[in-house]
């Protein structure tokens, strides 16, 4: 992590980006194949940017995939797809930003150094049970 | 000009869907095939187009008043000339020029007016009621005497809306233009839009006074109500019976007309174009995947049926369709989808700028694959006002080679072939059955995928 600023970024990306492919596996159950409407795919490229500018080049799930087009018509299940593996992503670069201080307690990490910041345990998922 | 079924705003280049006008779009060469029905001015909410009904139902009555101060010869002038108004352009004539009245048909007319009491002394509520007594007098006569009568204030509605729209208008004398204060045809000066084909003036109607069919007309008499409620289905009468019948009994009549004034929030104009129930289009896709490429059993004629009436549906209102036609190439029958550019999109105003489509062409092939004979017979047909803007409709995705043929075919002539296949039409459905997006997005995923693949 860069910053504090960013940590709280990221935390907030997280509870975001997991209630919206919470709604988007809900949609997805019953009806996979219907598009997203304008106002939808909005919000899931507003998310999709975040977790770009957080994850650098290597923690991105798909080198070539940035975000929908505007000219894009995904499909529910096509955004549970991405979503999850943003998801997946996201979790990942969490464990390998929080490490334990001396105490012994779970902190972020900030410019490589440990920091005051507390993280929760990264073996406790801040995701939801899917 | 090219143009496929032009209508007067393609004419003159003016972008705007059938949808979004508050008139029906004339066509140059043919009528709508609509009709003004009076009875939904009468049933209006709104005072003007009551008021335009109490008007015109003065006026007609008017005959009656010559009729009774024994000026026959001038109501029968009147109602010859009212008769027929081709300005407007409804209908079902191919040719957009129809025929008056005779003098028998116009004596018989006038003659309800000394024949029954009712009428002689009150005169008509619906003019119209005279279908149902009078042979040869139908619905596109009552729209033309419709239309006559209230010329005046067509003219007006129909110089409004081309200072709106930009259509140019042209000074234009008419000689049979009613002046309901005096109740005689004048001539006079207007500036109306004009057919740039045969130069002849051009009225605009409102799309919330057209119907199909009349509410009151004699075919929905006959069928819904003189054979349940009068003989009871036991006697079978000819046409001309019933109206001798009716002359003869006004009341009947009368309680026909009062049943339809019951039922008049059942009266509504009539779309100019209906699109497909979701269902119906659900199930057009479903046969169209369950159909074999090729011809066998007539598989290519099917599956171009289906894709015509589904895509005309799919693409409304923001493309509107011009028509289908079949044009044959080598012995080759070629069966196209011609829509009208109504540029109601940006990706379609992108297309008018860049490739010159003022209509577009969406050739139907049902092969297995498409070969650069295809694609070059699209090409050679894309010219003049089909723009170099083309759509294959075909049933599985271009090969490697025919997409790199399409690519050339920008970087040398910039011209633009897309593929819409059985992949495309599915999501084209799924969106019109979800109503999250458009249609015709599908289209435009499918010109950015294929502008991003050309070489810059």
């Amino acid at each position: 992590m860069k910053s504090k600023a960013e940590i709280d970024k990221f935390i907030k990306l997280m509870v975001q980006i997991d209630k919206i492919l919470d709604e988007f596996v809900e949609l997805s159950k019953k009806k996979p194949d219907n598009v997203l409407n304008v106002f939808k795919l909005q919000l899931v490229n507003t998310v999709l940017r975040i977790s770009n500018e957080i994850l650098d080049k290597e923690n991105k799930p798909f080198p070539d995939f940035e975000e929908f087009g505007d000219e894009a018509i995904p499909s529910n299940s096509d955004v549970v797809m991405i979503l999850s593996q943003y998801v997946a992503c996201l979790d990942k670069f969490r464990h390998e930003n929080t490490k334990k201080n001396d105490d012994r307690d779970w902190v972020w990490v900030i410019k490589g150094k440990l920091s005051r910041v507390y993280a929760p345990d990264p073996s406790h998922s801040i995701l939801s049970n899917r | 000009m090219v143009l496929i079924r032009p209508r007067l705003t393609d004419c003159f280049d003016i972008p705007i869907c059938q949808e979004d006008a508050d008139f029906a779009i004339p066509f140059l060469d043919e009528d709508i095939p609509f009709y003004l029905d009076p009875f939904l001015l009468w049933r209006s909410p709104s005072m003007v187009d009551t008021s335009l009904h109490a008007m015109l139902v003065n006026s007609f009555n008017y005959l009656g008043f010559l009729v009774k101060k024994g000026k026959e010869k001038t109501a029968r002038e009147i109602l010859i000339k009212a008769s027929e108004c081709n300005e407007v352009g409804l209908g079902f004539s191919g040719t957009r020029h129809g025929h008056r009245i005779g003098t028998e048909t116009a004596n018989e007319i006038l003659s309800l007016f000394s024949l029954i009491l009712q009428i002689t002394k009150n005169g008509f509520t619906h003019f119209e009621e005279i279908q149902l007594y009078v042979d040869q007098i139908s619905k596109d006569r009552i729209s033309d005497i419709t239309c006559t009568y209230l010329k005046s204030w067509i003219i007006d509605y129909t110089i409004d809306q081309c200072k709106k729209l930009g259509i140019p208008t042209f000074d234009i004398t008419l000689d049979n233009i009613y002046d309901e204060k005096k109740n005689v045809f004048k001539r006079e000066g207007v500036k109306l839009p004009r057919n740039p084909q045969d130069k002849r003036p051009v009225l605009l109607v409102p799309k919330r006074w057209l119907r199909w069919v009349p509410w009151i007309s004699c075919d929905n008499y006959i069928k819904d109500y003189f054979v349940e409620k009068v003989t009871g289905g036991k006697e079978k009468l000819s046409k001309i019976e019933i109206l001798n019948f009716n002359r003869h009994n006004y009341g009947v009549v009368q309680v026909y007309i009062k049943q339809k004034e019951k039922t008049q929030s059942d009266c509504h104009n009539d779309p100019l174009f209906k699109p497909i129930p979701i269902i119906s289009a659900k199930r057009k896709f479903s046969s169209i995947e369950k159909l074999p490429t090729g011809k066998t059993d007539s598989a290519d004629k099917k599956y171009e049926d289906y894709i015509c009436q589904l895509l005309s549906s799919l693409l409304y209102p923001h493309l509107d369709f011009a028509a289908e036609q079949v044009r044959t190439v080598s012995g080759v029958q070629i069966r196209d989808l011609i829509f009208y550019n109504t540029r109601s999109e940006k990706f379609l105003q992108d297309i008018h700028e860049k490739y010159g489509n003022k209509q577009l062409v969406f050739e139907l092939k049902n092969v297995r694959t498409i070969e650069r004979e295809n694609i070059a017979q699209l090409n050679r047909y894309m010219a003049n006002d089909f723009g170099k803007f083309g759509i294959l409709v075909t049933r599985n995705p271009l090969s490697k080679a025919m997409f790199k043929n399409t690519i050339d075919l920008w970087s040398g002539q910039r011209r633009c072939i897309i593929a819409l296949t059985d992949q495309e039409i599915e999501l084209m459905v799924n969106v019109y059955e979800s109503k999250q997006r458009l249609p015709i997005e599908v289209i435009k995923a499918k010109y950015i995928e294929f502008s991003r693949a050309c070489p810059v």
